[in-house]
């Protein structure tokens, strides 16, 4: 059984997809069936953690064909963690959409659910898969299951969806090319295999050119800033429900993919074969976490702003991965969890918001505390995380990407990510002032308390300090998780 | 001259590359793009299915012998590389559901707005 942990992890949540897709549109029911099998999915990616962290290692061999020849499944205990951080945002997202199926799904709940646990399947396999085709696959699968999922939002989703469908298909294409050229030059997909191989050549056009297609092609589903055109609009229309499970992973898995393309394949050597990428990267890097925050400064609707700051985090991940220092990259790594989880916190505000007071843009958050201070609270908690505030995680993984950036004298990296935390402060003390400082006296019928806002609320306040605990413990998870895959 | 002879379906390749490429970013209307969508992920399984072919006599991967004669295996230098053509079964699979869901967003898109051109619904969220 415990061999076969890292299997069922993937095709766990797609059988209940399937099943869910034949079930009646009845809420109460669903909800139970998809919270149940979360749960056990969640237990099994646990397991599958657990694993790692004994074993270091675990592979499994698709229907018994060893690796050159078959698709080879591999959990480090970084992806182990990644995999458990899958299951655990997708319960939580569940739970936290669920209020909003009613209005923003409808009668076709059971095909929404089907395709959230293929999100989930397609998510999971993303992170464990070892075969650098079969990552294409999964990768397309995810962004499938995406745009289905946006479009339920209806109205301006339709064209959102039609945008992403364009960007994210011409994304995964590159990334196909990527593989071609490199199946051209070595004849093997398998990512252990590729790397092998290419640690005894030397690097020719062909092997850089394959490069250059993966990473433009990760890049686009990074939502890298100039190539981010297709993210707000889409994540801001989608349903809640959606927006909740695709915002915190989607992005952070393409950068995950990124360091396997970096790491795993190319063997972390980079630098040493063409040092002039990583100067442009980490300047397009630093561009972008700019960009990011200013476009998110620009917007008056709360999922916007937090949409438009999911472009600036890309850039932090981004710049340190690219890093030339070991640092860097752990720092990269760790931003990434940090990040999954206060954005899955951003999100669940979001929810929490309007069923508090009705609505999402900056006007309808006057007197939040007063109708839901739970709410309000968790607003708090994730705005010092996002500003850097010790000791919550965002601080640390700052922390961890400016020593990274300064020991390798990129100081542009350090300029920026120095002016977002001041943007992220500008962006949150709006929200906030709104929130706690209420313009205008308020009559008393407006002050009511709202049930559900606080029952969210508390989740999100829940999870936001739960950020705390990963900051507090960030060497020790850097220890145990991130060190022992990232090469120094 | 020599550079182009030699290579001639990369080049092909690229050339139709490049024309989905112009097709779906170029373009206005939402199913022309999508028409350069398809010859975008066309033109890849073209350069993959490229790649598995070889000059010269060479036959298909299977075990030859007919039915109770000794079976013969075949040297792998005589057979198409099969893998690329079998990876892009999959390929497809996925062009047809990214074209089959973009279709359907079309479809609802038109019903919201009337129109398929990008710049007129644009306008017409734009006034709304």
């Amino acid at each position: 059984m415990s061999d076969q942990l890292i299997i069922l992890a993937i095709i766990y949540p797609l059988f209940v997809g399937v099943v869910t897709s034949l079930m009646p549109c009845r809420e109460r029911l669903l909800a139970i069936w998809g919270m149940v099998h979360l749960a056990l999915a969640n237990l099994l990616s646990l397991g599958l953690l657990v694993q790692t962290l004994t074993e270091h290692q675990v592979t499994y061999h698709l229907s018994g064909w060893a690796p050159p020849l078959g698709i080879e499944l591999r959990a480090t205990v970084f992806s182990g963690l990644i995999s458990w951080l899958i299951s655990a945002v997708a319960l939580v997202g569940f739970i936290g959409g669920r209020d909003t199926w009613k209005d923003q799904v409808g009668e076709r709940l059971p095909h929404f659910l089907a395709l959230f646990f293929l999100l989930v399947a397609a998510f999971q396999g993303l992170c464990l898969s070892n075969d650098a085709f079969n990552l294409y696959v999964m990768l397309e699968i995810s962004s499938l299951a995406t745009y289905g999922l946006i479009a339920f939002g209806g109205g301006r989703a339709y064209l959102a969806t039609f945008h992403y469908i364009v960007m994210g298909t011409i994304g995964a294409s590159f990334y196909l090319i990527g593989v071609g050229y490199l199946y051209i030059k070595t004849g093997t997909l398998n990512i252990s295999d590729l790397a092998q191989i290419l640690a005894g050549v030397p690097w020719t056009e062909a092997y850089i050119l394959a490069l250059g297609f993966l990473i433009i092609g990760l890049l686009l589903k990074m939502a890298v800033f100039p190539l981010h055109l297709w993210l707000p609009n889409a994540y801001t229309y989608a349903p809640d429900a959606t927006s909740i499970l695709v915002a915190p992973l989607s992005t952070k898995l393409a950068v995950f993919l990124m360091f396997r393309v970096m790491f795993d394949i190319f063997g972390g050597v980079i630098d040493d074969n063409i040092p002039s990428w990583s100067l442009f990267m980490v300047l397009l890097a630093s561009f972008g976490i700019l960009a990011g925050t200013s476009l998110s400064l620009a917007q008056r609707d709360l999922k916007k702003i937090f949409a438009c700051l999911i472009v600036a985090e890309a850039g932090y991940m981004l710049g340190g991965l690219w890093l030339h220092d070991p640092r860097g990259n752990v720092g990269a790594l760790f931003h990434l969890v940090n990040d999954a989880v206060a954005t899955l916190v951003l999100f669940l505000v979001v929810v929490a918001v309007q069923e508090s007071v009705g609505g999402r843009n900056l006007g309808h958050l006057s007197g939040l505390f007063r109708k839901s201070p739970l709410t309000a609270a968790a607003l708090i908690v994730v705005a010092f995380n996002l500003i850097g505030v010790p000791p919550f995680a965002g601080f640390f993984s700052k922390a961890t990407l400016i020593t990274g950036a300064i020991a390798s004298g990129r100081l542009e990296f350090v300029v920026a990510l120095l002016l977002a935390s001041l943007g992220n402060l500008v962006i949150f003390f709006r929200i906030l002032e709104r929130a706690y400082f209420p313009s205008e006296e308020p009559f008393e019928e407006k002050w009511t308390r709202s049930k559900r806002g606080d029952v969210l609320g508390a989740l999100a306040l829940c999870i936001g300090l739960f950020l705390i605990v990963l900051g507090l413990q960030s060497n020790t998870i850097m220890d145990l998780f991130i060190r022992p895959v990232v090469p120094l | 001259m020599s550079l182009i002879q030699s290579g001639f379906i990369y080049w092909f390749f690229v050339v139709l590359l490049m024309i989905g490429m112009y097709g779906a970013v170029g373009k206005d209307n939402l199913v022309k793009k999508l028409i350069g969508l398809s010859i975008f992920q066309t033109a890849i399984i073209l350069f993959y299915v490229s790649i598995g072919f070889k000059n010269g006599p060479a036959t298909i991967p299977i075990l030859q012998g007919g039915h109770g004669e000794p079976i013969k295996d075949i040297a792998a230098a005589s057979y198409f590389n099969p893998v690329p053509h079998v990876l892009m079964l999959t390929a497809i699979v996925v062009g047809v559901a990214t074209v089959g869901v973009a279709l359907a967003v079309i479809q609802r898109l038109y019903a919201e707005y009337g129109t398929l051109e990008e710049n007129e619904i644009l306008d017409k969220i734009a006034n709304s």
